[in-house]
C-alpha cells in the first residue's frame, strides 16, 4: 500500500504546485497590467511626446502593415461563410446568421489570431532582447521609465490597432464576401445588406468592440510580460515567444466565451 | 588624504549582494566615494569588479545594507525611485548597450526626447564635438544594431560622458575604445572630470590608472578593503 500512498502524495503535490504557479502567474499578470494602466491614467508630462510617437509607430506596425494579410483572409473567410450559410440558412435568415457568425464571433477572434501571429510574437521577441541585452537598463540609466516609454505605447498601440483591424475585418468579410459570392455563384442575395443592417444591434457592436479591446489588452500584456520574464540567456527567447503566443490564444478564447455569455445568455 | 571636508557622492554601508545564479556577491561592503576621488579597483576577479560597478550604478538590488547617494538613502523597493539617480551616473562597461532598433542619433538624444518632451534632433555642441572627434558623424542615422561593435562602444562612451555625470563608473575602458582613439577618449574624460565628480575604475591599463585615479581599493572574494588613502 505504501507505494500507492506515495504516488498519490506525489501527484497531489504536483497538482498543488501547478495550481499555485497558475495563481502566482495570474496575480503577477494582473499586477503587471495594472502598473502599465496606471501609467496610462496618470499622464505624466515627462516622455509624453516620445510615448505618442511610439504609439503611432505601433499602430502602423500592427494595423497598417497587417492590412495586406488581413483583407485577403477576411475576403476568403467571408465568402466561404456566406456561401455555406446561404445554402443552410436560406435567403431570409442569411443577414442575421452572418451577423451572428462573423460580427459576433469570427471577426474578433480571427483578428486576434492574426495580431498574435504578427505582433504578439514580435513584441515578445523585441522586449526579450531588450531585457537580455541590457537595453532596458540603458533606458533606465538615462532616467527613462521603460514601462512608460516601451510598454505603455505597445499596449495603447496594439489595442487601438486591434479595434481598427476588427472593423476592417468585418467590413471586408461581409462586403467582400458578398461581392465574391455575387460574382461567382447564382445564390440569390437580394436585400442581403439591408438584412444585416436590420439584424445588427447595439449590443452586437458593443460586445464586438469590447472583445476587440479585451483581446488587444490580453495579447499585449501577456506578450510583454513573457518578454520581461526572460532573464539573462538569449536561449530563453524562443520559449518565451512560444509561451506568449499560446497563452494569448487561450486567454482570448476564455475572454471570448466570458463576453459572449455576459452579452447573449 | 584628508577626506573629512569632502562631500560624499555615494556611500555603501553594510552593503551585501548575493547572486546565487552566478555564485558571486559582495559581502558587507563599506565604501564612501567623495567628490574629486577616483578609485581604482584592484582585484583578480573582473566579475567581482563589474558587480561592484553595477552595484554603484544601482543596477543591482542589495540583499541587505544601505546605499546613500548624496546623503539620500536609496529605496530599492521601486525602480522608479532610482531613475533620477541613475541619470546622474555614467556607466561605461562592455555590458552597457544602445537601444538596437533606434538610430545612433536617437540613442544619443533619447534622454532629451523623454525629459524635455522634445523631438528636436539637433545634437548639443558637447555631443557634436565628441561625435566629430571619434569620427561617427556619418553614422548618426544608422540603427545601433547595424553599427560595428567598436562604434557601438564608442557611442556608449559618448552618451555617458555627455550626461555630465556626478559619478563615473568605468569597466576596462581600454576594451571599449580602439588604440588610436583611446588617448583622445582619456582627454575628453579628463575634461569632463570636474572637481565635483567622482569615479570608480577597473582597468588593466596601468598608464590610464596612474593618470586617472587617486585612491585604491582591493576586492577579493566579495570583501572590500581600502588599501591606499
Amino acid at each position: 500500500m505504501r507505494p500507492v500512498f506515495e504516488h498519490i502524495g506525489r501527484t497531489a503535490g504536483y497538482l498543488g504546485r501547478r495550481v499555485l504557479q497558475g495563481v502566482d502567474h495570474f496575480v503577477a499578470l494582473h499586477g503587471f497590467a495594472g502598473s502599465i494602466l496606471i501609467r496610462m491614467v496618470r499622464r505624466r508630462r515627462a516622455g509624453r511626446v516620445l510615448v505618442r510617437r511610439a504609439v503611432v509607430e505601433q499602430v502602423y506596425f500592427t494595423a497598417v502593415q497587417a492590412l495586406p494579410v488581413l483583407i485577403p483572409v477576411a475576403l476568403m473567410v467571408g465568402s466561404v461563410v456566406i456561401i455555406q450559410l446561404a445554402r443552410v440558412a436560406g435567403q431570409y435568415d442569411l443577414g442575421r446568421t452572418v451577423v451572428i457568425i462573423i460580427v459576433r464571433e469570427i471577426g474578433p477572434f480571427l483578428t486576434a489570431l492574426l495580431v498574435i501571429l504578427r505582433s504578439a510574437t514580435a513584441v515578445t521577441i523585441e522586449t526579450s532582447y531588450m531585457k537580455v541585452l541590457h537595453e532596458l537598463e540603458a533606458l533606465e540609466m538615462a532616467g527613462i521609465d521603460p514601462l512608460r516609454a516601451i510598454y505603455l505605447p505597445r499596449l495603447a498601440g496594439i489595442t487601438a490597432a486591434m479595434l481598427g483591424l476588427f472593423v476592417v475585418f468585418d467590413l471586408a468579410s461581409i462586403l467582400g464576401g458578398y461581392i465574391v459570392v455575387w460574382a461567382v455563384t447564382h445564390i440569390p442575395m437580394t436585400d442581403f445588406l439591408s438584412q444585416i443592417g436590420k439584424a445588427i444591434t447595439t449590443r452586437d457592436i458593443v460586445a464586438s468592440l469590447l472583445k476587440a479591446v479585451c483581446f488587444g489588452v490580453i495579447i499585449t500584456v501577456n506578450s510583454l510580460y513573457r518578454g520581461l520574464a526572460s532573464k539573462r540567456q538569449i536561449t530563453e527567447i524562443p520559449r518565451a515567444t512560444s509561451q506568449a503566443a499560446v497563452e494569448s490564444f487561450l486567454y482570448c478564447l476564455a475572454a471570448n466565451i466570458a463576453i459572449s455569455v455576459a452579452f447573449y445568455l | 588624504m584628508d577626506t573629512s571636508r569632502l562631500r560624499a557622492i555615494a556611500r555603501l554601508s553594510g552593503y551585501t549582494l548575493w547572486l546565487p545564479a552566478e555564485a558571486k556577491g559582495l559581502t558587507d561592503v563599506d565604501l564612501t566615494i567623495n567628490e574629486g576621488e577616483f578609485w581604482q579597483i584592484d582585484t583578480t576577479s573582473p566579475a567581482e569588479a563589474r558587480l561592484l560597478l553595477r552595484a554603484m550604478a544601482t543596477l543591482e538590488r542589495p540583499t541587505s545594507g544601505d546605499y546613500h547617494y548624496k546623503e539620500q538613502r536609496l529605496d530599492f523597493s521601486d525602480y522608479r525611485h532610482l531613475l533620477p539617480i541613475k541619470r546622474r551616473i555614467a556607466y561605461i562597461s562592455s555590458d552597457a548597450t544602445l537601444v538596437s532598433n533606434r538610430t545612433l542619433r536617437e540613442n544619443l538624444l533619447l534622454g532629451r526626447f523623454y525629459h524635455e518632451n522634445s523631438l528636436e534632433i539637433r545634437l548639443d555642441d558637447r555631443i557634436r564635438i565628441l561625435i566629430d572627434s571619434f569620427a561617427l558623424a556619418d553614422k548618426l542615422e544608422i540603427r545601433a544594431a547595424q553599427l560595428s561593435q567598436l562604434d557601438r562602444r564608442i557611442a556608449i562612451c559618448i552618451r555617458e560622458i555627455a550626461k555630465e555625470p556626478e559619478l563615473l563608473l568605468l569597466y576596462r575602458p581600454e576594451e571599449m575604445i580602439d588604440h588610436q582613439r583611446f588617448e583622445p577618449f582619456v582627454d575628453h574624460l579628463e575634461a569632463a572630470s570636474r572637481d565635483t565628480i567622482a569615479g570608480l575604475v577597473f582597468s588593466y591599463d596601468q598608464a590610464f590608472i596612474e593618470r586617472f585615479t587617486n585612491r585604491r581599493l582591493t576586492l577579493q572574494e566579495g570583501i572590500l578593503r581600502v588599501t591606499e588613502g
